[in-house]
């Protein structure tokens, strides 16, 4: 009986979770800020994925990330944004989880390299779609991207960490 | 406790320095060896559509449609008609439309029918290697020697 109630609670959480990265992502192309490179993102709805990581464990955090690129995918874009998405997404999930683990770098350690993880995987699938090898010199400006915007998602992440109890 | 905190702390400095001068470094060993470019070659899904000659003025068109990719000169007048049309973003249609300007500082996408605009909001491009991509219409424009 007791578990059952963790999970329904899990579940609404994890529902709530999505609304609120959806909302973020929104609020976020609102916001008009394409540094020296057209297309980079602060990465606001990666808030919720780090601090579901930490407080939540792996499962919520892949749940929430899949729930809101194909949610938001289906309602806002097409399929192809959705398949970009979803690999970038993939492939910072467990590097951060990787990383994570390892316990060497605290939250903002952690979100760094999981936004150049992002960045990383959004390109390689770019050039394997394009067919391309030439695009991944864009590699060092999304790496730079990644640095800053990881760095600044991660410290805000640790504050709302520290200040935040789920209660499940 | 305390100690491993801050040991972590160091750690993300660290990490966030260490990144950014790789990629600095990166990015100056890339500029270094760039010149500027004579042509641009314009690829359409992983396949050469055209190469187009820089540094004289020129608007060009590209479009695709279900027979493929094409290139061509389009006037001032044609490119304003073409725009009281309008061709905006429709996600069903398969046909695909980037307004492409050549000058003597090099070549830049002037206007496109994609979702994003993000190869209309890319800045004109004029070494070798620099490329403008349009992934919805998987383009990519690629100055070369």
């Amino acid at each position: 009986m007791k578990k059952k109630s963790t999970n329904n609670k899990k579940t609404a959480i994890c529902g709530v979770l999505i609304a609120l990265a959806m909302i973020l992502s929104y609020l976020e192309s609102l916001i008009p800020i394409s540094f020296a490179v057209p297309g980079i993102k602060l990465g606001l709805a990666n808030l919720v994925t780090i601090v579901a990581l930490k407080k939540l464990g792996v499962k919520a955090a892949t749940i929430i990330s899949t729930g809101r690129i194909v949610l938001s995918g289906i309602l806002f874009s097409n399929i192809s944004v959705i398949i970009y998405s979803l690999a970038g997404a993939a492939f910072s999930i467990i590097v951060m989880v990787v990383v994570d683990r390892m316990r060497v770098f605290s939250v903002t350690g952690v979100s760094i390299c999981g936004a150049i993880a992002h960045n990383a995987g959004q390109l390689l699938v770019a050039a394997f779609m394009l067919e391309n090898v030439n695009v991944l010199y864009y590699m060092s400006v999304l790496g730079i991207a990644g640095a800053i915007s990881g760095a600044f998602i991660g410290i805000l992440a640790s504050i709302i960490i520290k200040n935040i109890t789920f209660s499940i | 406790m305390m100690s491993t905190k801050k040991k972590k702390y160091k750690a993300d400095i660290i990490l966030f320095i260490g990144t950014i001068a790789l990629c600095v470094l990166g990015l100056v060993i890339i500029r270094a060896n760039q010149e500027p470019g004579l042509t641009a070659r314009i690829m359409g899904d992983g396949e050469l559509v055209t190469t187009i000659p820089l540094g004289d003025d020129g608007l060009y068109i590209l479009e695709c449609d279900t027979n493929g990719y094409t290139v061509r000169d389009i006037s001032d007048k044609e490119l304003d008609d073409l725009k009281k049309d309008g061709f905006e973003y429709n996600d069903t249609s398969d046909y695909y439309v980037n307004i492409l300007s050549v000058d003597a500082s090099g070549i830049e996408v002037l206007d496109a029918n994609c979702r994003d605009k993000i190869c209309v909001e890319h800045s004109i491009i004029y070494n070798t290697g620099e490329t403008i991509i349009c992934l919805p219409h998987k383009l990519v424009i690629e100055v070369a020697e």
